[in-house]
This record gives structure tokens, C-alpha cells and sequence, in this order.
């Protein structure tokens, strides 16, 4: 356990932040780390035995990618339709042509916002690969919508510290939005929501990364 | 092959490069990060209080002054390409309702949790209490149940976390 890594006072406001607590005195064994669930911490909770009290605690936050995994997994159970898995599935199904436009469709949106250019890989770099994803969007009462084919980067094929440096998910802890909607709540403020389209064209990246064309269009 | 100039979805830097950008105009516009969440924003001009939460591609804004809220929704349009909710209704499985006049906020997951048992093929069984009797004796499934084998197990314990979550 890194000595630096003890706060020593007890910050009321990084006590809301729901922080996963392991304590030091328990924990001097030094691998076993204890933690603790998020639904273990709460604001008021009473104490259920002295360990919190310790004035010096090391502070473990709890992975915030896990947040990311649950959310979709809410997203990706819901498909049960027989939507094509690999690019000659969706070629070689009935609604071949359908699938054609929509990754016609992707294809262009992706060259026309300029996300990447074709140049010929340097030595010694290894490119990422990549993936189409199709889904049938239905509508309010499971009619079909459209159908829609994404690119996606396959993230785990790239080395850190070459294809990326660091990463961080925004995605505020759910402690921050109830107390900011409870406020909202008793001062009677304006709360409203807005969500952003094609959110991935907006980065710009900061390494050099390369990456295998798409499927379909070499 | 192709070099890329702009993040992809699924690349390991993807949302940090989006949050980045959000970062950058916020700032413009003077908001300030909270230390307490680096997704919260925080503004305060005069009397006027601004918060907003960001959950990757949803935003959350919070305003005590109407035309101000509508002032900076204009100018982050301007900026991305956003599709302004009005209202917040549902966030995140989450469903709120309000009672301005005794100032409360009720939240709900009715909508998540109905939507939950539909993908795991559940509507239709029987609701049980819990804690379960702790007498209950637990049977191992010895005719290897062919439904059973088939249950995304990891996925409805994942749903049922995030649910627990939401709310709590």
C-alpha cells in the first residue's frame, strides 16, 4: 500500500463523491485489498463498525468503464431480431440492398466529416481493425424503422502508448445527479435535457493511429 | 490503410476526445469544473445558478432563469449537433416526474425495469418478496434445463446492478 496515496483529512465533499473505501489498518497485508460495493456507500449511513472512523484511509475509485458496461448492456439485450453479425450475412440476407445503403450511408457520412485518409502504413506499425455493425432501429410500437450499419473501432486490438495514452469516460456519478436534482427539485429550477448526435465525429485525435479499411470498401 | 484525424467509436480514446471538446467550450462559455465530478459544470452569474451533468452523449441543464437555460441550449446547437429534449422526462431508465407546487421530484424505473423482463422473456412470471425465507433450500438443477442454458446470466445481473443503482 503507497503511503501517498493516504489522505489524511476527511474532506466532506470527496465524502459524496462515492468513493470505494478500503482502510489501512485492515488492510496492512498489503495485497488483499478490501473493497466495497458503490451500494455499500451511502450519504447518512450509519456506521456499522468503527473501521470508517480511522482518520487515514486509502481511496479506491470504483472503475467508472463499469458504468459504461452496464448501460449497454441494457442496449444490447433488447436485440433479439435476426440482425446480420459479419458484413457477407448481411450481403448474402434478404435485405441485402437495405444493409448496402445504410453502409453506403455510414461510409459517406464518415469520409465526407473527414475522419480519416488513406496513406500507405509506416514500418514497423501495426494498423487496428474494425467492424461493421448493423442494427434495425424499430419505433414506438416495434414497426421497423431503419435499418442502420455503424463502423466501429476495435478498441482492444490497440497498444497503449502507441494507439492511445490515456482514456476517461464522462460520466457523472450518480451521487452528483440526484444531488443536483434534489436541488432542482427545492429551488424549483428549469431542468432540461439535450443529447448529441454522432458524438464520436466530434473528437479530434491527438495520437497517430491506423487503422485497416472497412469491409466492403477497399 | 487508413490514418485516422477524428476518434471512432470504440477506439480506446473515443470518449475521452469527445469530453475534451466539451471541455474546451465549456469553458468558453465560463463554466467551471466541479472538484467533486469532472462531469459536472458548474456557472454562476450574478443570481443566477447553472449546473450541468454530462453522461457521455446525454446532458443534463440546470437553470433557475428560463432564458438564460435557453441561451446557452442555442449556443451548445451551435456548437454540436444536438437534439434538444426540452423537459427532462427519462435519463438513463430513469422516469421523473415533477410537483413544482411542493417543490419534489419523484424518479421511477418502472419503464427500465418492464423493459428489462421483456429481454429476458420474464413478464409473465410470478413477483416474489424479498428477502426470500431463509429457510428456502436451494436445488441444484440436476436435468440440466435446456431454457436455463440459454439465459444470458451475466447481462440480468448487469441489468439488475444498474437498476439497483439508478435510484438507490
Amino acid at each position: 500500500m503507497n503511503d501517498d496515496e493516504l489522505i489524511k483529512d476527511a474532506n466532506p465533499i470527496s465524502l459524496i463523491e462515492g468513493l470505494v473505501e478500503g482502510d489501512e489498518s485492515t488492510s496492512n497485508s498489503s495485497s488483499e485489498k478490501e473493497f466495497v460495493t458503490p451500494q455499500d456507500e451511502g450519504l447518512n449511513e450509519p456506521q456499522q463498525d468503527g473501521r470508517r472512523e480511522s482518520p487515514q484511509r486509502q481511496r479506491k475509485e470504483w472503475p467508472r468503464d463499469w458504468w459504461v458496461a452496464t448501460k449497454e448492456v441494457e442496449r444490447t439485450t433488447i436485440a433479439f431480431s435476426e440482425e446480420p453479425q459479419t458484413v457477407e450475412e448481411a450481403l448474402n440476407g434478404e435485405d441485402a440492398k437495405k444493409w448496402e445503403m445504410a453502409m453506403q450511408e455510414e461510409y459517406d457520412s464518415l469520409v465526407v466529416n473527414n475522419t480519416w485518409s488513406l496513406v500507405p502504413l509506416p514500418k514497423g506499425r501495426k494498423p487496428i481493425s474494425c467492424k461493421w455493425v448493423f442494427k434495425i432501429k424499430h419505433g414506438v410500437h416495434g414497426e421497423v424503422e431503419c435499418y442502420k450499419a455503424k463502423l466501429v473501432a476495435r478498441g482492444f486490438t490497440q497498444t497503449f502508448g502507441v494507439d492511445y495514452n490515456e482514456t476517461f469516460a464522462p460520466i457523472a456519478k450518480f451521487v452528483s445527479i440526484h444531488c443536483i436534482l434534489a436541488l432542482a427539485a427545492i429551488e424549483d429550477m428549469e431542468i432540461h435535457q439535450m443529447d448529441i448526435k454522432t458524438t464520436f465525429l466530434n473528437g479530434d485525435l491527438e495520437e497517430e493511429i491506423y487503422m485497416e479499411q472497412p469491409q466492403g470498401f477497399t | 490503410m487508413c490514418e485516422l484525424h477524428k476518434s471512432l467509436y470504440g477506439l480506446k480514446q473515443f470518449p475521452r476526445a469527445w469530453n475534451q471538446k466539451l471541455d474546451v467550450f465549456s469553458k468558453s462559455i465560463q463554466f467551471v469544473k466541479s472538484d467533486a465530478d469532472f462531469n459536472v459544470y458548474i456557472a454562476q452569474v450574478g443570481d443566477v445558478k447553472f449546473f450541468i451533468v454530462v453522461y457521455v452523449d446525454d446532458l443534463i441543464l440546470v437553470c433557475d432563469n428560463k432564458d438564460k437555460l435557453l441561451q446557452v441550449k442555442e449556443e451548445l446547437s451551435r456548437k454540436f449537433e444536438m437534439k434538444d429534449l426540452g423537459d427532462l422526462h427519462v435519463f438513463l431508465g430513469m422516469e421523473m416526474e415533477k410537483d413544482r407546487a411542493q417543490c419534489l421530484l419523484y424518479i421511477n424505473q418502472i419503464g427500465y425495469l418492464k423493459e428489462f423482463l421483456k429481454c429476458f422473456r420474464m413478464e409473465d412470471r410470478k413477483a416474489i418478496g424479498v428477502p426470500l425465507d431463509p429457510k428456502t433450500k436451494l436445488k441444484k438443477n440436476e436435468n440440466k434445463d435446456v431454457e436455463m442454458v440459454k439465459v444470458p446470466y451475466q447481462q440480468a445481473v448487469g441489468s439488475l446492478m444498474y437498476a439497483m443503482l439508478c435510484t438507490r
